[in-house]
């Protein structure tokens, strides 16, 4: 079973690629976006860590680290997902859903995978540097990176299941659309370090919208600062997230059929 | 001019009948306001200045630049992106009307909804942080700020136009388009206030005309320039957008001769 969703998986990025091959200039500028905004976040944090020493104890490679972190994030999910789920939400709109739930294929699967961005490799790539130019000066153990890669993985299931379930209220709302793009913004704040956010706010950050799991968590467990709470809410996230996500989903099924028949 | 006044009322209307979409937009940008709060106090732990700025002086600034650039928008390039591929823009040249000025009419119109919720929220700010809000030093300046920001509207125009017309010479310009926007917000001072940045950096934006988004009209705002500084900046600005606008026609002209040549 898992080997022919792969398959169709393959199948879905190639003809993505051809589509994204057609507009060859497109598709190798599109590091341009993320390179400006990585030199923007480079000279502004460089500028304002050249004025005080720290940001709460993390200096400037540290950032830089968990800036890179945040990238990979968010590029993964363009490259995987993100323009699915764009679709989808469109496809509820115009009823072209339709024939998406009709196909002999999961349609959870089909909804998050159909449309891929194959040109976001580049800017995953410019992150990927990013990320090693940032690791020169810090040491780095292989069970922190193994710990790391384990923790990145649920980070990026926890994203897609908070998007997914976003998303998937498109079978109760008109623009849900605009959601993605309002998690977005809330990922943003797990992109820097917890301690600059008042108790309160790490409480929630961690454990109501639990972005500080999906780069903050995986990156201090690459600089051996692990938190085995952070570890095991992240495990216990992966899974509550994934349980959420297919609630809702299943609910807004039920809700379209009697809405369409 | 009727005809460019209905394109920008039917496109009012349309963007104000998304209001659950400008609302979410609404809340999106006060979370960041919160954000980026948070992120100052950090920064300023221990420290009373920096760059010559206190700490509610630098959260002002950025609540102030994030209320400007809601008003502005890049959308101009998008159409323009949109219409050369899809071949639509030959409807609008065969229309009798100028299509800068049917797409300034539009895009203000489209805008203008988002402008007023920014009122709001602005007022919301206003109630909820007084004491991170930056009031204006005075009447001049405060006249000064808003005819700024209507050139720095246009100036947006331009530069959106001018990148928008890259379609006339390969398609599909999505990224190019996103980069350079990017690119004009951050040397603009959206970020950050341009003379935080390194001295080198921060002179030659004081060449560019990027610093009339932001960093200019809020420090004209703020009080910070002199008077003489201000109206050198107003002229400086208007010369900008005027050249900006002439290689914008100029480029037109070429850009059409090409989108000929794809026989639409």
């Amino acid at each position: 079973m898992a080997i022919k969703y792969l398959k169709i998986f393959w199948l879905f990025f190639r003809i993505n690629y051809l589509r994204a091959m057609e507009y060859r200039l497109n598709f190798f500028t599109a590091f341009l976006p993320a390179f400006f905004y990585s030199v923007g976040y480079l000279v502004f944090m460089g500028a304002i860590l050249s004025r005080v020493p720290s940001v709460s104890g993390w200096d400037l490679d540290k950032m830089l680290l968990l800036f890179a972190v945040s990238q990979f994030v968010h590029y993964t999910q363009w490259i995987f997902y993100r323009v699915s789920l764009e679709r989808f939400s469109e496809s509820i709109r115009d009823g072209s859903f339709d024939s998406i739930a009709k196909l002999p294929i999961n349609p959870r699967f089909v909804s998050s995978f159909r449309v891929q961005s194959p040109s976001a490799i580049i800017p995953f790539q410019f992150s990927v540097a990013l990320f090693f130019y940032s690791i020169r000066n810090i040491s780095i153990g292989p069970l922190d990176t193994i710990l790391f890669l384990i923790l990145l993985f649920c980070g990026f299931f926890i994203y897609y299941n908070i998007s997914f379930a976003l998303i998937s209220l498109a079978f109760f709302i008109v623009d849900a659309d605009d959601l993605l793009w309002f998690a977005d913004d809330i990922t943003r704040f797990g992109s820097y370090p917890l301690e600059i956010y008042p108790a309160a706010a790490q409480f929630i950050l961690t454990f109501v919208i639990p972005v500080m799991l999906l780069v903050y968590v995986p990156t201090t467990a690459l600089m051996g600062m692990v938190n085995w709470t952070m570890v095991i809410a992240t495990m216990v996230m992966t899974v509550v997230t994934w349980l959420v996500s297919q609630k809702i989903w299943q609910l807004g099924l039920k809700h379209y059929s009697s809405a369409s028949s | 001019m009727r005809k460019y006044w209905l394109y920008f009322a039917g496109a009012f209307q349309i963007a104000f009948s998304y209001r659950a979409s400008l609302v979410i937009r609404m809340i999106r940008d006060f979370l960041m306001v919160l954000f980026f709060i948070t992120l100052w106090r950090a920064l300023f732990a221990g420290k009373e200045t920096i760059a010559g700025f206190t700490f509610s002086g630098m959260v002002s600034y950025y609540i102030l630049a994030k209320a400007v650039d809601q008003l502005y928008t890049f959308d101009p390039g998008n159409v323009i992106e949109r219409h050369v591929r899809s071949g639509d823009l030959s409807n609008f040249l065969a229309k009798p009307i100028n299509y800068m000025i049917y797409l300034a009419s539009h895009i203000f119109g489209r805008r203008l909804a988002r402008t007023i919720l920014t009122i709001i929220a602005s007022i919301v700010i206003i109630i909820v942080f007084p004491s991170f809000v930056g009031y204006p030093a005075g009447i001049f300046e405060t006249t000064a700020f808003f005819i700024l920001i209507a050139l720095a509207w246009l100036l947006v125009f331009a530069f959106s136009y001018l990148i928008g017309m890259i379609s006339f010479w390969t398609t599909e310009i999505s990224n190019i388009r996103q980069g350079f926007e990017l690119l004009i917000l951050i040397l603009g001072g959206l970020w950050v206030p341009l003379n935080v940045l390194p001295d080198q950096i921060s002179q030659i934006l004081n060449y560019l005309p990027f610093k009339y988004l932001y960093y200019f009209p809020i420090q004209v705002y703020l009080g910070k320039v002199p008077v003489d500084k201000v109206f050198l900046g107003l002229i400086t600005e208007l010369c900008w957008i005027l050249g900006l606008l002439f290689i914008a026609k100029y480029l037109w002209q070429r850009g059409l001769k090409r989108f000929g040549a794809y026989g639409n």
